[in-house]
């Protein structure tokens, strides 16, 4: 489903560069749920962005959906994104000038998708917002935003799902609602979801769990897993070996 | 779903949702578009209604519409006029024979065809009753003809019993006292020459008496309005080929003229044209320009739903377009009904007033100079379709090209520098201990609108240049119309000028003695023959009491030999010409010197026997003929007919150069006769005072101011003494109507020229009011749509603790530092535009009088603090009351459905 080899990114920082993404290589499969966890800085947002195309990285392979992205120029990514891929943003990013129905079939529209009311009306009954549906966003509370937000990521039937700490302005309860509801509706629905986080409880209900360090990736191979002390590595209880950031844990 | 946008395009949708979000400030930018379109359509417009009516004005001055004609033309010469590419009309004039009244000539008869008088004749005539004449017998007269008639009520089909005979003595049919039919009559300009006014003939009577139209006057007007009498010339000349006997007589167009007593030339006027566009242009590219940072971090987060750059270039094309097309509509309709429907009643009130009567004549005009009558009011159109075109491309333009850019941005940035897109570079820059350093001194909201107004370099240079612009654009609006005034070239003029007119002093000195109307000098010494003598001077002068100087212009009416004479040759027409000499003082002959670039010659001019010959427009493809002859000598003497001229009366001059009048540069020095026919010898005073030991001084004008209390009364004395000279010059023999004196008062012509004076001055002024309008326009849609446009920032401010009385603190401060700017910007190369600009007109326009436009600088400076100041107030008050009005509504209905 998604495949990465190699990733490199760098950025200018003054006289300085920082790799955003350093050697970053995992494959996922069809229908998992996979959690992004790393610090501020570590590099998971960029991969969340080169993995819908909104970057392009300076080196490496990946593929997405059968889509070689890094071979595609920018309107060719921008055509692959709103096909293949449902964003949810951390600010959800609604349009606050359109009610939620039309935010929720703008993606649809772009790809000149007829509209059809009872898809609409089952995602919304699914996320509870069913009565707010003709409201403008700007008067809904954030767990309601956000649930509007999966709403248009999911009403596409994207084969991927991406999602920016999306529950990083919500509370406990709205945000365990709207990963319960995300991962429900991806496992109805055969998508795969790859979510960035900081809420280590959000990880636990991951297929697997990526960590982002610097810009390097370690990879749980199982679900269960627990971060050590400093949320530097993962410990995989299945095998009880530490597997390592940056190969400095043994 | 009804009210949803189910079945909208993905583009419709986010349009909808742009133009919602962008609610206010697509109000200010619609608002704008549509007053930059009403505000160029109507500058352009009323300046061009000014234009069309001053070469209404010239054109009534001309008689026709013509600008150059060939004299003696043949088939020919007509043919290949006809042929060239930038003759625009041709026309004929036959100058077919003269009217008498009691033996001597009062009219001149002309024929023309159909066509040349309905185009070129008829919008030249101040009023017109009938037709023009079809039959042999049939004519067309002057009111002023009439009036020499006894005929005071005259009707069209009238019979007339008149004497006329023809130019060519070898034509004996149709002659002397016959029965005409008035046709109908005209009222024609009085352009002061005092020459035989005219009456019109039928092309059949040409026919009936056995003559052609050939030779005759060749007429033509020339597409290249903005090409001088001079150029035009010089293009005529090299394209057809004159014989022996023809001539060509080019002067500057009516359109050149009007052009250039308002503007000073087309290349100034087409300066200013694009200083205005410049102008305009960026008062729309500006506020375009200050909500880029929005659009682009909006265009980002679209970006990121999977809207293309092509998608998008498409939606902000579509609301660029539905803002320019709703804006110039109602710019346009608003325009047409001012530009159609009020300008021509003012312009033709107040611009044209004193020149016709409102009578509700017949229309006169076509449709380049746009002049028609309307239910007995006279108008001047100002409408002219190219110009409507130009606003409404103009702002299409700017929309284009500022939304271009803002698309260029996008394009070039990634969706990370997209949502991130700030234009704050400089802000990066800023050294942060010294800016903590300088918060702790500095006023801290004074130190963020620096870092605001500064966040964008070029952002800030475009809306500082396009403030200052519209502000030195009304400067020199300001300068240009207090310049060209036209009180400033009449104030120029001496009080009284009392002189001897060409007609008469020519008149008696070609006349043989012995003949009736010579009996003015019985003495046949040529000495003696002197029209207007020192002491017929001193005697009038005596009777007023003259301030200042006395200024004479003085000279000799000269024969020359036959070796001067092909000094003339090369100068067409010159058989028909008057040759004079006259004495011009150290200064004007400096400045003719330096006009001809003679340096060489200052010795022989100043102190030898030198002389320039001073020409109007005849010196047509003749200039390497007429440079062989400088430096040939010239014999002069006493112009007596029939009189053997001692040898030892004549003098010397030499040829230092020809000079042409007409040439734009030449130096504004008073002629004695200023016609068409007149070929003037300038001499220094020294060469004057060689020459008066063998000729006889001739005053031909004096000019002199009076006191100013004393002005009416020296006008009445002075009016009664030349009218007695005249009288006695009449008694000496000299036929009805040749006067020997003439007196042109300064306070007559402004009396005149008062409606113009006026009339001009409001125009100039409603000019000049569209302009800072304008400018008014661009400051106040930069200020609200700079507001307006950072709404989130303003908000986020609110979240740290700025309070809103703060941020309008703020924004005055950002809104001084622009005002500052632009102030600084006029005070320095402002200043050296507008002194630029002194120089060009003043060597234009001889009368250009600059004043440096102090009153436009203090109302410009106020008015722009003012703005800078109470824009930002107002609109957050207004802001404010929206705000709240929303959240009350929000609070009473929390189930609000949108969409």
């Amino acid at each position: 489903m998604i495949k990465a080899h190699g990733l490199r990114k760098l950025y200018a920082n003054g006289d300085n560069t920082l790799a955003a993404l350093d050697e970053v290589s995992f494959e996922v499969e069809r229908g998992e749920f996979i959690v992004i966890l790393g610090a501020s800085g570590s590099g998971k947002t960029t991969l969340l962005n080169v993995i819908s195309g909104l970057e392009k990285a300076d080196r490496g392979y990946i593929n997405v959906d059968g889509v070689e992205l890094q071979i595609l120029l920018e309107e060719e990514r921008t055509r692959f994104r709103r096909e293949h891929v449902g964003i949810v943003f951390q600010k959800f990013n609604l349009i606050p000038e359109l009610s939620v129905f039309d935010n929720i079939i703008l993606p649809s529209r772009l790809v000149n998708r007829d509209i059809k009311e009872e898809e609409v009306l089952e995602i919304v009954d699914e996320l509870g917002i069913r009565e707010k549906l003709f409201l403008m966003p700007g008067i809904l509370s954030g767990g309601e935003q956000q649930r509007v937000a999966i709403a248009r990521a999911l009403y596409t039937r994207p084969s991927v799902i991406l999602a920016d700490e999306p529950t990083g302005n919500l509370d406990s309860k709205n945000g365990e609602d709207v990963i319960r509801l995300m991962k429900t509706l991806g496992e109805r629905y055969g998508q795969t979801i790859l979510l960035v986080t900081h809420d280590e409880r959000i990880a636990q209900v991951a297929d697997r769990v990526f960590l982002m360090k610097d810009g390097k990736m370690s990879v749980s191979d199982g679900k269960e897993f627990s971060l050590n002390d400093n949320g530097e590595s993962i410990v995989m209880k299945e095998s009880g070996k530490l597997s390592a950031i940056g190969g400095t844990l043994s | 779903m009804k009210g949803t946008g189910k079945h909208l395009s993905a583009t419709r949708l986010l349009v909808r949702a742009y133009w919602r979000k962008n609610k206010a400030f697509n109000l200010i930018l619609l608002c704008t578009v549509a007053m930059v379109t009403l505000s160029s359509f109507c500058v352009f417009s009323l300046v061009q209604g000014k234009l069309n009516a001053d070469v209404k004005s010239y054109i009534y001055d001309a008689g026709m519409t013509a600008d150059a004609y060939v004299e003696n033309g043949t088939e020919d010469i007509s043919d290949e006029i006809e042929n060239l590419s930038f003759a625009s009309r041709v026309g004929y004039e036959k100058r077919a024979g003269k009217l008498f009244q009691e033996g001597n000539p009062f009219c001149e008869c002309v024929i023309y065809e159909e066509e040349t008088f309905q185009t070129m004749v008829l919008p030249a005539l101040l009023h017109m009753e009938g037709a023009y004449p079809q039959k042999c017998d049939e004519i067309m007269l002057s009111t002023k003809a009439l009036e020499q008639l006894d005929i005071n009520e005259p009707k069209v089909g009238m019979t007339i019993w008149l004497e006329f005979y023809w130019n060519d003595f070898t034509i004996g049919k149709l002659e002397g006292k016959q029965e005409f039919v008035l046709s109908g009559y005209f009222k024609e300009s009085d352009n002061g020459v005092g020459g035989l006014s005219k009456a019109f003939l039928a092309k059949e009577r040409l026919s009936r008496a056995g003559m052609t139209l050939y030779p005759c006057r060749i007429l033509l007007e020339t597409d290249q309005v903005y090409l001088n009498g001079l150029q035009v010339g010089k293009q005529l000349t090299s394209k057809i080929r004159l014989n022996d006997g023809q001539y060509l007589i080019a002067n500057d167009s009516a359109a050149y003229r009007a052009m250039r007593s308002s503007l000073g030339s087309y290349g100034m006027a087409v300066v200013f044209c694009v200083f205005l566009f410049l102008f305009l242009f960026f008062i729309l590219y500006n506020l375009k320009l200050v909500s880029l940072e929005s659009d682009v971090r909006e265009f980002g987060l679209w970006k990121a739903l999977g809207v293309t750059d092509e998608e998008v270039g498409q939606i902000y094309k579509r609301l660029a377009w539905d803002i320019w097309l709703v804006g110039t509509g109602f710019g346009t309709a608003v325009g047409s009904i001012v530009v159609c429907g009020v300008f021509p009643r003012i312009l033709g009130k107040l611009y044209l007033g004193g020149l016709m009567e409102s009578d509700g004549t017949v229309q006169v005009g076509d449709g380049l100079f746009g002049w028609a009558h309307v239910s007995g009011q006279q108008m001047v159109s100002a409408f002219d379709f190219r110009w409507l075109l130009v606003s409404v491309a103009l702002t299409g333009l700017a929309m284009a090209v500022a939304s271009g850019a803002a698309m260029q941005k996008m394009r070039k940035l990634s969706f990370r520098e997209a949502v991130d897109f700030t234009e704050s570079k400089a802000a990066k820059k800023i050294n942060l201990h010294r800016l903590i350093e300088k918060k702790r001194k500095r006023n801290v909201l004074s130190e963020l609108a620096w870092m605001n107004a500064l966040r964008s370099k070029k952002k800030f240079i475009s809306i500082v240049c396009s403030l200052a612009l519209g502000w030195e654009i009304v400067l020199c609006a300001s300068v240009i119309s207090d310049g060209i005034d036209k009180m400033n070239e009449l104030e120029a003029n001496p009080d009284f000028t009392i002189g001897i007119t060409q007609s008469a002093a020519v008149r008696v000195l070609t006349m043989p003695w012995g003949m009736e109307g010579s009996g003015l000098f019985p003495d046949e010494d040529a000495k003696g023959r002197v029209f207007f003598s020192d002491r017929d001077v001193e005697e009038l002068l005596a009777r007023v009491k003259v301030t200042g100087e006395v200024e004479k212009i003085k000279g000799y009416i000269p024969v020359l030999n036959e070796e001067g004479l092909t000094n003339m040759e090369v100068l067409n027409g010159y058989k028909d010409a008057w040759i004079i000499i006259q004495v011009f003082d150290e200064e004007n002959m400096g400045q003719l010197l330096e006009y001809a670039e003679k340096g060489d010659l200052k010795e022989v001019i100043q102190t030898g026997n030198g002389t320039f010959i001073l020409h109007k427009n005849l010196l047509n493809g003749m200039e390497a003929e007429a440079e062989k002859k400088i430096g040939t000598e010239i014999d002069v003497s006493d112009l007596i007919v029939g009189v053997q001229v001692d040898p030892a009366e004549k003098a010397t001059l030499v040829n230092c150069g020809y000079l042409n009048v007409e040439d734009e540069a030449f130096p504004h020095v008073g002629l004695a006769w200023p016609d068409d026919a007149t070929i003037c010898l300038a001499v220094s005073e020294d060469t004057f005072d060689v020459l008066a030991e063998h000729m006889t001084i001739q005053n031909f004008a004096v000019r002199f101011d009076v006191e100013k209390e004393q002005e009416p009364t020296a006008k009445e004395t002075l009016k009664n003494w030349v009218n007695q000279a005249n009288v006695a010059f009449l008694e000496t023999g000299q036929p009805y109507g040749v006067e020997l004196f003439f007196i042109t008062c300064n306070s007559d012509a402004i009396a005149e020229n008062e409606g113009y004076i006026i009339g001009s001055r409001i125009l100039m002024f409603v000019v000049s009011l569209f302009l800072v309008f304008a400018a008014i326009v661009n400051y106040t849609s930069m200020s609200m749509g700079n507001a307006t446009s950072r709404r989130r920032e303003f908000e986020l401010l609110g979240n740290i603790g700025v309070t809103k009385k703060q941020i309008r603190r703020m924004l005055v401060w950002e809104s001084l530092i622009y005002f500052g700017a632009s102030t600084i910007l006029i005070l320095t190369v402002g200043n050296r535009m507008l002194f630029l600009l002194k120089d060009y007109m003043e060597s234009k326009l001889y009368y250009f009088m600059f004043c440096y436009p102090i009153g436009a600088w203090i109302g410009m400076f106020l008015l722009f603090g003012a703005i800078s100041i109470l824009v930002p107030q107002m609109f957050w008050r207004s802001r404010n009351h929206q705000l709240s009005h929303n959240y009350r509504e929000l609070v009473d209905n929390p189930s609000r459905k949108y969409g």
